[in-house]
Order: C-alpha cells, then sequence, then structure tokens
C-alpha cells in the first residue's frame, strides 16, 4: 500500500505551447536565483544553512515547499480516489506539527547552532550528547533514506518533463537530476531557500487553481459528499476504506514522526535570529492549507466524477490527477499545475542533497575523529556523487525504486525522534540512549520492509513497520537512558 | 522502585513539566505499542485496538508539545489547560469517530459539507489546532531567560 507513496507510472502529454512556455519560464526563474547565490555562497555557513540568514517568512514558505513533495501533486490524489479519507490521514497531522516543530525543536537547534557552531542536525546530536557515536550513526540512517527518496523524486521529475518536453523517462530523469545537481552543487541551501520560496508559491498558486477547479466540477463539497456516499458509504466514512487501524497508524507516524524530518528540521539551523520563529508556524501553517488544497479535493473530485459517468473509471490509481486534467482543467492551467509538481519535487529534492552531502563530508569524517577541510569545494563534490547515485537507482526496475522510497519518512522518524526530538528536552537522557535507539530504527525498519517487500513476513492490516520501529525505538531510548542515568555518589 | 535512587536523580536532572509531557509520550506509545503486539499476535487487530491508537496518538503529541512548552519555560498555567483542553479535543473528535454510529450511506446527513463523523475527525482534528496552535505559540512566544539570569 505504501507503494503508491511514489509517482511510478507515466503521465499523459499536456506539452502544448502554454504548458511547455510555462516550464520554461519557470526553469529561468530558477536559473536567476541560483546565478544570484552562487556569488553569495563563499562559506560551509553559506552553503550547508544559508549563512544562518533566513527571515521568517523565507523560512515558513521554505519549510512548507520541502515538506510537501511531488506525492502531494501527482500521486496524492490518486491515493484519495483509492482509499478515500484515509488517504485524509497523511496529511491531517500537518494541523498539529506546523507548530510543534517550532514549538519543541526549533529552540534547541537554533541555539546548538549559535553556541556550537552546528550546522547538521547529525552534528546537533553529536553536540547536544558529546558523542561522535550518536553524530555517526544518525549520519548512516538519514544516507539510508534520501538515496532512495531522492531515486523517487527524480523518477517523478522524470515522468513531469517527459509529459510536456516529450524527453522520454530516461533523459527526463537527467535533465531533471542536471538542473537541481546546478543549483544546489553551486549555490547550496542559500540557493535552496530561496527557490523554495519561489517554488512554494508556484506550488500554492497551482493547488488554489486545480482546488477551485475540482469544486466547480464536482458542484461544491456537500455535493460531491452526495454523489460518493450513494455509491460507496466507506469512501467518506472517518477512516475511509483502509480502516480505523491504518488511518490511525498513519496520524500516529505523520504526527510525531514530522519532528524529525531532517531535512525539515535543518531549515531551523538557518534562522536569522531565535525570534523568526515566533510567527515561523504561522506563515508555515497558511501556506501549508493553500498548498494542500489540491491534495483534498482534487481524489474525490476525481471520484464524484466516475460515479456520475462524466470519465471513465480509472485503470490505475496514478492517473487520477491526469485525468482531472484533461476532463476539468483548461490547458493553460495545465502548465502551471505541471510547474507546481515540478517545483514540489525540486524543493524535496534539493534539501535532501544538502542533507545528505553533509552528512557524506562533514558528519561521517567528524564521527571518524577527522576534522572536515574544504568542506565548501567538497559538499559541491559530495552532491554531485550523491545526485549520480540517485540517478542510477531511479533506473532500477520500478518495484525497486518505489520499495527504495516508502520508507524514508518512517526510516527518519523511528531513528531520529527519540534522540532528537525527546533527547533535546530531556536533560537526563543519554547518548548510550539515542545511540541505541538510532540502531534499532534502523535495524526494525530495514529489515522489517525488506521481509515484507520480499513476501516473507507481512504485518497484519493497518500495522506499519515504521510505527512499529517508532514504538521501538522510543522505549528503548527511554530504558536505556533511565538505566544509564547518572547515579549519586 | 519510584524511591530509588536512581529515579531520585532522574527526577532531580528532570523538570516537573518534562517529566509530565515524558509520561505522556511513553504511556501513548506503550498503548500503540500493546495494540500492535496485539494485532501480531492475533493476525489481526482486536476491537479495541483502535482505541488504544486514538488515545496513544493523542498522548504522543500533547506529550510533545508539554516537553517544548517545558524547555521553552512557557507551561504556565494557561498554556497547561490549552493543551489539557487540546489532549480532549483529538481524543474525543476520535472517540466521537469510533463510537457513533455509521451515517455515511445514501442521504446521511452532512456537516459543512462532509459526513458527520468524517466532519467531526476533519473539523476537530484539523482545522481547530490549525488554526488556534499557531496564534497560541505566536503569543506565548517569548525570550527564554538563560541560565546566568540573562535573556537570549
Amino acid at each position: 500500500m505504501l507503494a503508491t507513496f511514489a509517482q511510478s507510472a507515466a503521465l499523459p502529454r499536456v506539452g502544448g505551447q502554454t504548458t511547455v512556455a510555462t516550464m520554461v519560464a519557470y526553469f529561468a526563474v530558477l536559473a536567476v536565483i541560483s546565478l544570484w547565490a552562487v556569488r553569495r555562497t563563499r562559506t560551509p555557513t553559506d552553503f550547508f544553512v544559508a549563512g544562518r540568514s533566513v527571515g521568517t517568512i523565507v523560512l515558513g514558505v521554505a519549510a512548507m515547499a520541502t515538506t510537501l513533495s511531488g506525492f502531494a501533486m501527482i500521486g496524492g490524489p490518486g491515493l484519495f480516489y483509492s482509499m478515500g479519507a484515509t488517504a485524509l490521514f497523511l496529511v491531517l497531522p500537518a494541523s498539529l506539527t506546523n507548530t510543534l516543530g517550532a514549538w519543541a525543536i526549533a529552540r534547541p537547534l537554533h541555539d546548538l547552532a549559535r553556541t556550537r557552531g552546528v550546522i547538521t542536525i547529525p552534528g546537533a546530536l553529536g553536540a547536544r550528547y558529546d558523542s561522535r557515536a550518536a553524530q555517526g550513526w544518525s549520519a548512516v540512517a538519514i544516507l539510508v533514506a534520501v538515496v532512495g527518496y531522492i531515486a523517487t523524486n527524480f523518477l517523478a521529475l522524470g515522468y513531469v518533463l517527459d509529459a510536456v518536453f516529450g524527453t522520454g523517462l530516461s533523459a527526463g530523469i537527467w535533465i531533471g537530476a542536471l538542473v537541481l545537481v546546478a543549483y544546489t552543487a553551486a549555490g547550496g541551501m542559500l540557493a535552496g531557500v530561496y527557490a523554495d520560496l519561489f517554488q512554494g508559491a508556484v506550488k500554492a498558486a497551482a493547488s488554489i487553481a486545480a482546488c477551485w477547479f475540482a469544486m466547480k466540477v464536482g458542484g461544491g463539497l456537500g455535493e460531491i459528499s452526495r454523489t460518493i456516499m450513494a455509491y460507496d458509504a466507506d469512501f467518506l466514512s472517518p477512516w475511509g476504506k483502509g480502516g480505523a487501524m491504518t488511518a490511525l497508524s498513519f496520524f500516529f507516524v505523520f504526527s510525531v514522526g514530522s519532528l524529525a524530518q531532517p531535512h525539515i528540521a535543518h531549515k531551523y539551523l538557518m534562522a536569522r535570529d531565535v525570534d523568526r520563529f515566533r510567527w515561523y508556524p504561522m506563515v508555515m501553517t497558511v501556506s501549508m492549507t493553500l498548498a494542500l488544497l489540491l491534495y483534498l479535493t482534487v481524489g474525490v473530485a476525481v471520484k464524484a466524477m466516475v460515479v456520475r459517468g462524466v470519465i471513465p473509471p480509472l485503470v490505475r490509481n496514478d492517473d487520477a490527477m491526469p485525468a482531472f486534467l484533461v476532463a476539468a482543467v483548461p490547458a493553460a492551467l495545465a502548465g502551471l499545475i505541471f510547474a507546481g509538481a515540478a517545483s514540489a519535487i525540486m524543493s524535496t529534492v534539493n534539501a535532501f542533497l544538502s542533507v545528505g552531502a553533509a552528512a557524506i563530508m562533514h558528519d561521517l569524517p567528524m564521527a571518524f575523529g577527522r576534522e572536515p577541510s574544504n568542506e565548501l569545494a567538497r559538499g559541491r563534490a559530495a552532491t554531485v556523487a550523491l545526485a549520480v547515485v540517485a540517478v542510477l537507482v531511479a533506473h532500477a526496475p520500478g518495484a525497486q525504486v518505489a520499495f527504495l522510497g516508502v520508507f524514508g519518512y518512517g526510516l527518519f522518524a523511528s531513528t531520529l525522534v527519540p534522540a532528537l526530538a525527546v533527547g533535546l528536552n530531556w536533560p537526563a537522557a543519554t547518548a548510550r540512549g539515542a545511540v541505541a535507539s538510532i540502531i534499532t530504527g534502523l535495524v526494525v525498519t530495514l529489515v522489517g520492509e525488506t521481509l515484507s517487500f520480499a513476501g516473507v513476513y507481512r504485518l497484519p492490516a493497518g500495522v506499519p513497520w515504521s510505527g512499529v520501529a517508532l514504538v521501538a525505538a522510543l522505549g528503548v531510548f527511554s530504558v536505556v537512558s533511565l538505566t544509564g542515568a547518572r547515579r549519586p555518589a | 522502585m519510584n524511591d530509588s535512587p536512581l529515579f531520585a536523580t532522574v527526577r532531580a536532572e528532570t523538570p516537573m513539566g518534562t517529566r509530565v509531557g515524558l509520561t505522556l509520550l511513553l504511556v501513548g506509545a506503550s498503548a500503540i505499542g500493546v495494540a500492535y503486539a496485539a494485532a501480531i499476535v492475533q493476525g489481526q487487530a482486536p476491537a479495541w485496538a483502535p482505541w488504544c491508537l486514538a488515545i496513544g496518538s493523542a498522548a504522543t503529541t500533547v506529550g510533545l508539545f508539554v516537553i517544548g512548552a517545558a524547555t521553552r519555560r512557557a507551561l504556565s498555567r494557561p498554556v497547561a489547560i490549552f493543551l489539557t483542553g487540546l489532549f480532549a479535543l483529538l481524543l474525543a473528535s476520535f472517540g466521537a469517530a469510533l463510537e457513533m454510529a455509521p451515517g455515511e450511506a445514501s442521504g446521511g446527513p452532512l456537516l459543512f459539507g462532509l459526513p458527520v463523523r468524517l466532519a467531526i475527525v476533519f473539523y476537530g482534528v484539523g482545522v481547530v489546532p490549525l488554526v488556534v496552535l499557531p496564534v497560541v505559540f505566536g503569543l506565548t512566544f517569548g525570550r527564554t531567560p538563560r541560565a546566568d539570569g540573562g535573556s537570549s
């Protein structure tokens, strides 16, 4: 079921002149931002944390753009179409998590950045626990997760570019990767956050437009609900077609797990000063709400259109968004929506490339006791190397790519939530507890997902490996920290 | 066990608010763990397992809010009351959806455009915290005093 999180099927050609022109204009703006950022990237701090110069609005919109990958624009409506309200539980936690990050970890992370010169999330763990092992193991966990994540997003970007420019899938992947690497390797996070600001705006505009047409074609939310209820009562039951266990497990993993997504937590290291966090949740909430309108409305509108016989039943769930574009949206708007999809993919991959490159060139050497040197040049080289590996992985058979991509969120959650989100706020937490929880999350997630993928052992319906791993890691972290707490003399 | 020197040390090192938040977090995670374990042992989730997940999801999330507020030294009485209300809202919304009779069949009533049970979850868990939480955070955001008595 989680495989549906990855876009894994070709999109129909939408390469009209307006669509192509919109996409070309989109890439031109990205090029301008990159050139501007390259000239201002002079130090590792500029490259990895945007010179710690980011204000509230850029911080909030960039965090939203990074959070919502291409899945929210393309795969999400397909998931809603197939599972009904169950799909809601992937995004429902955003009502809490937009604020929870700032509430629980932004301040401690920013303090570490300011007082200890921390520029990465594994570096923050190393500083918090005074432990090279914690820094190294968290870097390993991040690397394992980001390669699959980046590969699935490269694949999705290849599909988008093929649909607009007719490049073919392989060429689309390479071209998309080249553009991304160009501005990530050259301008680092400075280019990344300002590209995120632009991409977030494109994404929100595309989402508002799509929502408007979804409501128009569906006759409003009430009419859509009545149409679907007459055909399939489970679809709009509170838990959807996946049932209560699946829906609530989604809520658990995507609410608690949000605190451990390194590409988002990394943004807290970039803030100009701590006061930037005061209205950051408000900015992120407003922009996130706008950007999620498409996710929330297109899938149900397509379901209602199928029930009414306006369009035939979909062959694949991933066809929901393309079917909507063809049946309900003027051709001129398709370009904006495809630009929104490209924005969503690229803003997420940019952040992952930066986080992964930092793990390779900064955190792993430090974990082995070596002081990183020439980080700016090596960071750029690591970005290119990571992108090449991910492109090669993206060319693997679709099921294997999807497999690598599906457990990324859960792996981040189970390996980093205890040590990062809890440990930054619990003085008695120990380095041993942190390392033990990271290894627990890593092993349970990798072994479990592999057994499931190979068909050797599957958990009962509604019980995800990511949830099991997160509970296990929290338990191990607490027990090991408590038993290892300093005893009074 | 709680009188042991080990736990006395942990108590001394951990502020009261953090301990409350950690307790909520671990109780919530345990509830979810029990539900998962029962489902794995029996091959399918027992009828009470979704309640464990509902309680656990609300408790873990609010627990993290509590320990975050404690770290920011923002766990005043109004914030504590607010977080208690948030926990109650999440639990009541999930609980209502679990306990209410289904009404999603053809011609069933709608609430703000959605079937009633779904509307309770969507507006209760989604919309209300979405609107309220950023405002509460902004209003309670302050300069945290440093250990040396200054402010940062």
